[in-house]
């Protein structure tokens, strides 16, 4: 893609400047490699706290808050509500702060830390159990054999048996109160093991797809924005 | 006692890092130059979320026809009141809403910005109304921007440019991502409050059909951060019972498979594969498919290493005994 303008191309100078700081680390660590590492955690903190201000404090408490108070002498009871909620839910918040100022302070943001875990846990736990647990567990009961139309369909019936065995073996395998020395139950162990080590073989395989994936991605950067931008962007291309 | 080692080998020993990494390097850059197009297979997973994707019109028709009939059956009058208050919102945008959640940052944007951009490019040919969002992460905000305007105005002669604000909104970060997703189960005026570029939703006319995810057709949430889709499974599926969708980066990929097998989700992505796949299902083939040979040659690549290194592990493991 070409740049449009001489500050697009600066900027796509900087990318490219940054991403050969990254690879460098490839040769050996230095310190253009250091310094971009600070500078991604530094630029990401900074803009995270801009953002969460903008976007988060400033339009649900700054602005509701100073419009409360500029027309308080028109509020309901309901906006009274409103307001000790707000208060409270501010003043909770702001317990967590007396952790920046040492050990002598720091016990009070236990308490919006449990109020926290106490929310988080009522509202997800619920959730939790019936999307991880009762789901999965209802469609692990599967039939064996897959019948349609009256006619047995082999090739259902079979994954299904390889799904069935898979769950069973790998849940045995992680028995570790009960021994393991009779024949059954050590193949049983094993298959599951085999079925583990399929598992972590495809997840190996994707992780090897992903960052070659994202090595593309840079390498397209550089051939194309970077080199082809510039050249794009002085006519030669 | 151990035989002497000829000079390559000692060489390979020495510098084997930077020779993969040269290798791979190559691997990656000179099938650029190469004109080879593979032939890439759509695979179920994708398939579903590029069917789902296609047939929104379909489905918010026959969400609209299953309302009239409840509301003919029913005889409670606020019961009919709310039905039909809700009919008006749905038949406000009679092609569908599309909700793409695009939970990426720079960091994992060359797998899954390819699927975001394929993805958009089929719900505005198909006329779908995109609510795009960017719930958990920050430093996805701009990126996930200027995909959307990007895909709105070059459209390749499939669309009109889209229009912001009407034909699709971009509502960006908030913090807080469950409680978010919790709060637009309610109502998702009341939970952004304004878009991203500051505007109040409650004036928007793109959210006058909108209210939570009652009036949303299809969640796609494209991420590559574990958790997330955990929260969207729990908050837009198993509570609000939306259909939902992902598109996952191919290093997690594989720990939402059961969720594909449970039917919790109708549809996976994995990684720029999933990508390139979608393009060809859309009959765009973009970005991720022109880089399909480059995998295809680092994946070449890696098995032969694999092979190499084994070889290496007997060879030495011969000469040591």
């Amino acid at each position: 893609m070409i740049p449009e303008s001489m500050t697009d191309l600066m900027g796509v100078w900087v990318a490219g400047f940054l991403t050969l700081c990254v690879l460098s680390f490839l040769f050996k660590d230095n310190v253009l490699f250091k310094l971009m590492e600070a500078l991604y955690v530094g630029v990401s903190v900074g803009y995270g706290v801009a953002l969460t201000w903008h976007t988060g404090l400033y339009p649900k408490v700054v602005v509701p808050f100073a419009d409360f108070v500029r027309h308080v002498d028109k509020k309901q009871a309901q906006d009274w509500i409103w307001a000790v909620y707000m208060l409270l839910s501010i003043g909770i918040g702001m317990m967590f702060l007396p952790r920046l100022t040492g050990e002598k302070h720091a016990w009070l943001s236990r308490f919006p830390m449990a109020y926290s875990m106490g929310v988080g846990t009522g509202m997800g736990l619920p959730l939790a159990i019936q999307t991880f647990i009762l789901a999965q567990v209802n469609k692990a009961l599967i039939p064996l054999v897959v019948v349609v139309n009256g006619q047995i369909n082999w090739w259902a019936s079979l994954g299904n048996c390889t799904i069935t065995l898979g769950t069973l073996s790998v849940l045995y395998y992680f028995f570790f109160s009960l021994k393991k020395t009779d024949v059954v139950s050590r193949g049983l162990s094993k298959v599951g093991i085999a079925y583990l080590m399929f598992a972590f073989g495809a997840s190996f395989a994707y992780t090897i797809m992903a960052r070659i994936s994202l090595l593309i991605g840079r390498v397209a950067f550089l051939k194309d924005d970077w080199i082809g931008g510039t050249l794009g962007f002085f006519g030669f291309m | 006692m151990i035989a002497p080692v000829s000079k390559p080998l000692v060489f390979w020993q020495r510098h084997y890092r930077h020779i993969i990494y040269v290798l791979v390097f190559l691997c990656v850059l000179l099938p650029m130059f190469l004109p080879v197009k593979l032939r890439v297979n759509v695979s179920p997973p994708t398939r579903n979320v590029f069917n789902a994707v296609d047939t929104l019109a379909a489905a918010r028709h026959d969400a609209i026809t299953n309302l009239e009939a409840m509301i003919a059956a029913t005889t409670n009058r606020t019961g009919i009141a709310r039905l039909k208050e809700r009919l008006d919102r749905l038949r406000m945008n009679t092609n569908g809403v599309l909700m793409l959640s695009c939970d990426f940052a720079p960091d994992t944007a060359p797998e899954l910005e390819p699927m975001a951009v394929a993805i958009l490019r089929h719900a505005f040919a198909r006329n779908v109304r995109v609510l795009a969002l960017t719930p958990s992460t920050v430093t996805g905000v701009q990126l996930a921007e200027k995909i959307i305007g990007v895909a709105a105005r070059q459209s390749t002669n499939l669309y009109s440019a889209r229009v912001d604000g009407r034909d699709y909104l971009f509502l960006g970060f908030r913090p807080n991502m469950f409680q978010l997703l919790m709060a637009m189960g309610e109502n998702i005026s009341h939970a952004y409050v304004t878009d991203n570029a500051g505007r109040d939703l409650a004036t928007q006319p793109f959210m006058r059909g909108i209210q939570n995810y009652n009036d949303i057709d299809l969640i796609v949430s494209i991420t590559g951060y574990t958790g997330v889709p955990e929260m969207w499974i729990q908050v837009a599926h198993t509570r609000n019972k939306r259909p939902l969708g992902f598109g996952f980066t191919a290093v997690g990929v594989t720990d939402y498979y059961p969720y594909l097998h449970s039917k919790q989700i109708i549809g996976l992505l994995a990684g720029l594969r999933g990508a390139a796949e979608y393009e060809i299902a859309s009959g765009l083939p973009d970005a991720a498919c022109g880089r399909m040979f480059s995998q295809f040659c680092s994946h070449l690549l890696v098995i032969v290493l694999v092979i190499v290194g084994n070889i290496e592990f007997i060879y030495y493991r011969r000469r040591t005994r």
